[in-house]
């Protein structure tokens, strides 16, 4: 019956030399309340954390395009072109493409690992403001909390390849839009590039931070 | 005819970055057109918000035309990011990329998305835009 203590044998027979054994367990008498005690209450659901302003565009604004294209390296193996300027109401965003000659290898080193492994020959990106602080692309990951860093913020949106493995779109978000211009950095040791800056202006998009379209 | 970006041209983006058609719980949007000497490139976004479907799948993605003009999927569908929470509800971004030949008449891009109640077209564009953009592209290599 249910709850009611209940008598438990066991009984097991080895076969070993042709011998059986036969190996009797004593009776266990067990109580179901304790065996198994009913699950302890389901914890609070804790409130879902809301993506803060400082680490991602914000999600329900589509953002503005600001007529862009800068070709920022050009060699024989490498092109890097910034492609991209979205304005949003909290910070901006900037595209970078990158054309190879030769398709990419497996041997090559886009981005750094969490922890900086392949580093030394990897792509490496910064902005300065014009107060002179930077945000680089190997900045510690920052946690989703509600305490704001110290600006400028930047951080990877993603990458895509493209024709063929020739073709890679990267996507940086920066927080906030400063109140002067900009400097983008970039460096790819690996790929022979060397530190290269373009200077850019942000009227444009402290303009068009204001006119964003909500978007869902 | 090669169908994609070509790998010796940086493309002219164009400043278009709006929303097609707009639903209570789903939207179609442009986020990029960068066109080439032999077409362009269109990238979409799709976002829904919804219930699960009951195999726990999820809902179908939207049909989208060109109004007339061949496009060819470069990538997309089920490539986007999403997030439920414990109500079972779920929101998605999908992204889809198209190359499309340059234009040679006006067209606009047609939504249609029964699940959400959504139907809708962007805006005409123009193809002396994209042949403009057209004239404008770059050759990546130093000489």
């Amino acid at each position: 019956m249910d709850g009611e203590p209940f008598e438990a044998r066991s009984q097991a027979v080895y076969r070993t030399d042709n011998r059986d054994w036969g190996v009797n367990y004593s009776s266990v008498t067990l109580d179901p309340k304790t065996f198994f005690p009913p699950p302890p209450p389901a914890p609070p659901e804790e409130p879902r954390t809301p993506v803060p302003e400082w680490a991602r565009p914000p999600a329900a604004e589509l953002g503005t395009r600001l007529p862009l294209r800068q070709l920022i390296v050009s060699r024989a193996n490498v092109a890097i072109v910034l492609t991209d300027l979205i304005a949003y109401s909290t910070g901006f965003s900037f595209g970078l493409e990158i054309l190879l000659h030769e398709p990419w290898r497996a041997d090559q080193t886009l981005l750094p690992s969490p922890r900086n492994e392949g580093v030394a020959n990897a792509l490496k990106v910064a902005v300065e403001f014009e107060n002179g602080r930077r945000a680089t692309s190997l900045d510690p990951h920052r946690a989703w909390t509600g305490k704001y860093p110290d600006p400028p913020f930047m951080q990877v949106l993603g990458y895509q390849y493209g024709t063929g493995q020739s073709r890679i779109r990267l996507g940086w978000w920066v927080w906030p839009i400063p109140k002067g211009s900009v400097r983008i950095e970039l460096e790819w040791p690996g790929e022979g590039v060397p530190l290269t800056a373009l200077e850019l202006g942000m009227d444009d998009v402290r303009s068009a931070s204001g006119s964003e379209i909500a978007l869902w | 005819m090669v169908r994609r970006e070509p790998v010796d041209e940086i493309g002219l983006t164009l400043p278009i970055r709006e929303t097609i058609a707009k639903a209570q719980d789903a939207s179609v949007a442009v986020l990029e057109m960068i066109v080439y000497r032999s077409g362009a490139v269109v990238y979409l976004a799709a976002r829904a918000t919804g219930p699960g479907e009951p195999d726990g799948g999820r809902w179908p993605l939207p049909d989208i035309t060109f109004d007339g003009i061949e496009a060819t999927l470069l990538l997309g569908g089920r490539g986007g990011h999403g997030s439920g929470d414990h109500g079972g509800v779920l929101t998605f971004v999908d992204t889809f990329r198209y190359w499309l030949p340059l234009p040679s008449r006006r067209f606009r891009i047609e939504v249609e998305w029964p699940q959400f109640g959504l139907s809708g077209a962007s805006r005409y564009f123009e193809p002396a835009q994209f042949q403009r953009a057209a004239s404008e592209v770059l050759s990546p290599w130093q000489p």
